[in-house]
């Protein structure tokens, strides 16, 4: 897929200008600089163009041509782009801006533009971007200043500058890219598309993107989830903390940060984010070059007693375990370090280690079979030879399947080591903290590689008794249901607790005996919000006359507190005692759809705001996944001799959500507060709903 | 060494904390009559150097309201107790009422910056957590209430969904006395003051331990 939009045979320029300095000469000199195909340039008023033969359209070419890029002003583009569609061009890069970005002028000329295309089968790049490059095919497609040097990452980024200076810093290191694409207003193609195409490029091995939004959430997951298998796929994504004031009117969209669905959704799909530009630097030059470790058991070589305890901290905050050598290991290394150096983790070989001490540890302990990775430190001490302990690494890299990460300490001293580790396409990491970082996230990727996805369960529903429910509320002007919602959950299997409205005392005692004692009372009545305020809530009744005294009461006690009020009834539900108390929401993102929270219940919500968030579809792991990761779970599990509580069917239970919010778009949001879950085999049942609906 | 419940209690007391005090009994039917004194409802608790888990152990008897309740619950108490401490003894102290919260308040000498003084809200928020604040001493009535402050456990205290908060003051003049106990009690290496019960109105120390530093 859209293999010709990097490696094509030839390019026309549509906007090449004989004018240094101008945006359609940049592009025309990047391909003359390294391109080996045919290049056409287009302008009506040239002859030529540093010696290249000018055509007016691209219609009076000779050859076919597979790519087109357009430089020319936004409003001539639908014409250029009828024209490459006559020529038969699939491929399309228009750097031009003036277009959504500029209002509805721009965004009425840009729909234009993307049905002209669609017609003729065209995929477009762009508008309002930097343009794309191939350093393998030579093919700089951009008004970039350079060509980056040739690598195995291969970057989208949705910020034309951001590109620029994640190429100025591959320049710095030398640690290249295969294909650069500047997304524009992803105008057709976007991140998901060259996801797709990079995963069956043969020069790409790390995907790497700057984003700000993503186009479609669950397609991105989907794609991304089967993507991030083969190869690693690192975010840097920008917009944490605007739009966080969305108004929300449940528990769940309060919970719900603007940004919370991306960090859910990448992590169901196995993007790994970086947090800063250092971060998706350091990880860059992390997946670039070193191997993807088996497991978390790291050792740190060092050439002093401070960096190497810095390095563990790091190591053992970031949650790795530092490897404990094997004795054999360990006898070894006495053979041959000076009798003061340190042979258990971290190995400390002294300050005047030679590189080839240095290569001696490193190599015994990368034989160790407990050793999963290594850190290698090095700090200028004055019998350190960084050049040589650079060697050493950049060997010993080759010779095994173990990533070996440089922790050069320093500053002048140790720069002719870097310089060293650069030219073997090895980035240095100045801080050990930042290697640990670095290493911790490539066995995080080991993880991600090594899962198996599971498809979400199919639970039979009654899909007609949720269209009922929703339509009747519709058709009464209601958007916001509370217990009425839950007939819409025994719909999907969830079971609820039993209520009915009644207007007497002898219905009141007819549905108490139905449902079982104790019962609990509720007024009903739409001008009372604070029910127990004016006393409308009885718990505990466990008798006929409990009830009927109950009734009486409420009636009289509530009409000498809101004379006017309409009653249309009182509640009567099943007191549910014991359980524990958790809360099941639905939140709406606008990017990756139905977002499901878990928490427990009351002050671990709202005050300790211990929640877990997945997007939708739920697969039984993620459910486990959710109830497993708030900080509390061992309240489930059972504290102080208590039983377990029935973990299994509270993961059904939001599966079951999963699935109900995902075939029924107009549940907007959805709290089921309280859940009571039962001792283990008990199950669960939802207590209480609010359900807001389009 | 560490001094037992009733020992710390005096010692809390000396530095004007609120602590609520018991009588001390070495057998069930001393226990019965300390309840029948003290008026119900009481808890009955092992009295010990030895023993710090006690209620983990199953050496604290809550919420008892007779006095043969109290013979038995001391019984059952100081068997089980004299197992690991011959020496054990027990305590009946009037059952403290709920309060707003149940918090935990601290104090430790750090081998590099000497007395230090801890605040967090018991249960989850301490254990699960970690919601604490800790200050070098000499802590004063305004630092203390910042610590208070500055703990997620503060929503709590200062009135969660409509309920009455409970009384800062009286929190943060048990931190100043903790403070100045471990300024003046070189001896003191380590206490809890845990629970304090917090109330609308003052605050009670329901139990306490208090770690000295053994004498050569």
């Amino acid at each position: 897929m859209l293999e010709k939009m990097f490696y094509p045979a030839s390019v026309a320029v549509i906007g090449a200008s004989q004018e240094k300095g101008k945006v359609g000469r940049a592009v025309l000199d990047n391909l003359i600089d390294r391109f080996k195909g045919s290049i056409y340039p287009i302008n009506p008023k040239a002859a030529e163009i540093e010696g290249i033969k000018c055509y007016k359209s691209v219609l009076n070419v000779p050859g076919e041509i597979d790519l087109a890029v357009i430089v020319i002003p936004a409003k001539l583009v639908p014409q250029a782009v009828k024209e490459c569609g006559e020529k038969g061009i699939k491929n399309l890069v228009i750097i031009s801006a003036g277009f959504k970005e500029v209002g509805p002028e721009g965004a009425r000329l840009e729909n234009e533009v993307k049905d002209i295309a669609k017609n003729y089968g065209i995929r477009i790049v762009g508008p309002n971007c930097l343009g794309i490059l191939n350093t393998y095919s030579g093919c700089n497609a951009s008004f970039a200043k350079k060509m980056p040097p040739k690598g195995n990452m291969s970057i989208i980024s949705q910020s034309g500058a951001l590109g620029t200076a994640i190429l100025d810093w591959s320049e710095m290191t030398d640690i290249g890219f295969a294909n650069f694409v500047s997304l524009g207003n992803k105008s057709d193609l976007n991140e998901i598309d060259f996801m797709q195409a990079w995963r069956d490029d043969k020069e790409t091995s790390v995907i790497l993107a700057y984003l700000e939004s993503i186009t479609d959430g669950q397609r991105f997951i989907n794609m991304a989830r089967d993507v991030s298998r083969e190869k690693p796929i690192i975010v840097v994504k920008s917009g944490r903390t605007s739009a966080g004031a969305r108004a929300a009117s449940s528990h769940t969209g309060s919970l719900a940060g603007a940004d919370v669905a991306y960090d859910s959704a990448f992590a169901q799909c196995g993007v790994i984010r970086a947090e800063t530009v250092d971060q998706f630097f350091d990880l860059a030059g992390g997946f670039s070059a070193q191997p993807i470790p088996k497991g978390d058991r790291v050792c740190i070589v060092t050439n002093a007693g401070g960096p190497g305890i810095l390095a563990t901290d790091a190591c053992e905050k970031l949650g790795l375990k530092l490897a404990t050598l094997a004795t054999e290991t360990i006898d070894r290394l006495k053979t041959t370090l000076p009798a003061a150096a340190n042979f258990y983790n971290p190995v400390d070989v002294l300050g005047d280690a030679s590189p080839k001490l240095y290569e001696f540890a490193l190599q015994t302990v990368i034989a160790d079979d407990g050793v999963d990775g290594v850190i290698v430190l090095a700090t200028p001490q004055a019998m350190t030879d960084p050049v040589g302990i650079a060697e050493v690494i950049a060997r010993v890299r080759k010779t095994t399947d173990k990533p070996i990460l440089p922790s050069f300490v320093g500053g002048t001293e140790m720069q002719s080591g870097v310089d060293l580790l650069r030219k073997h396409k090895l980035l240095n990491y100045g801080d050990p903290e930042r290697a640990a970082y670095t290493m911790k996230t490539l066995t995080k990727y080991n993880n991600i590689r090594n899962r198996v996805y599971e498809k979400p369960k199919h639970f039979e529903a009654d899909r007609a008794m949720v269209r009922k429910v929703i339509a009747e509320a519709r058709m009464a002007g209601i958007t916001v249901l509370g217990l009425e919602a839950l007939p819409v959950l025994e719909a999907y299997g969830i079971p609820t607790l039993k209520y009915r409205i009644v207007d007497s005392a002898d219905k009141a005692v007819a549905a108490a005996k139905e449902f079982g004692y104790p019962v609990v009372m509720k007024i009903v009545s739409p001008q009372i919000i604070h029910k127990s305020d004016v006393g409308g809530v009885r718990v505990g009744l466990d008798s006929d006359e409990a009830v009927v005294n109950a009734y009486n009461k409420m009636m009289k006690d509530v009409k000498a507190a809101v004379p006017h009020c309409r009653i249309s009834g009182v509640l009567i539900q099943q007191m549910a005692t014991g359980g524990k108390e958790v809360i099941l929401g639905v939140n709406r993102d606008p990017q990756f759809g139905p977002l499901i929270m878990f928490g427990l219940g009351g002050i671990y919500v709202e005050v300790l705001k211990d929640v877990q968030f997945r997007v939708a579809p739920l697969t039984e792991k993620d459910a486990l996944g959710m109830i497993y990761g708030i900080k509390t779970h061992q309240m489930l599990e059972g504290v102080r001799g208590e039983k377990p509580a029935d973990i299994e069917k509270l993961a059904e239970f939001l599966e079951r959500l999963s699935q109900l919010v995902t075939d029924f778009p107009e549940i907007l949001e959805l709290d089921i507060n309280p859940v009571k879950v039962y001792e283990k085999g008990k199950g669960c049942l939802a207590l209480d709903a609010r359900m807001t609906i389009s | 060494m560490m001094l037992n419940e009733m020992e710390a209690k005096r010692l809390f007391s000396q530095y004007g904390i609120r602590v609520n005090d018991g009588i001390g009994v070495k057998t069930p039917a001393e226990a019965a009559d300390a309840a029948e004194k003290l008026g119900f409802p009481v808890v009955v608790k092992v009295l010990s150097g030895k023993i710090i888990h006690k209620s983990d152990m199953g050496l604290v008897a809550l919420d008892i309201r007779t006095a043969d309740c109290a013979r038995g619950a001391c019984e059952r108490i100081l068997t089980a107790a004299r197992a690991i401490d011959p020496e054990a003894t027990a305590v009946v102290e009037p059952m403290a009422p709920d309060g707003v919260a149940e918090v935990i308040i601290g104090g430790k000498r750090d081998p590099q910056f000497g007395p230090t003084v801890l605040f967090g809200l018991g249960g989850v928020f301490v254990e699960v957590f970690k919601d604490v604040s800790l200050r070098v001493a000499p802590v004063n009535h305004a630092i203390a209430l910042k610590m208070i402050r500055e703990t997620k456990g503060y929503t709590i205290l200062k009135g969660f969904r409509g309920k009455q908060g409970a009384d800062l003051d009286a929190l943060a003049d048990i931190l100043v006395s903790i403070s100045r106990l471990m300024m003046t009690r070189e001896d003191v290496m380590e206490l809890d003051v845990n629970p304090v019960i917090a109330y609308t109105h003052g605050a009670v120390a329901v139990d306490a331990r208090v770690l000295l530093r053994d004498k050569d």
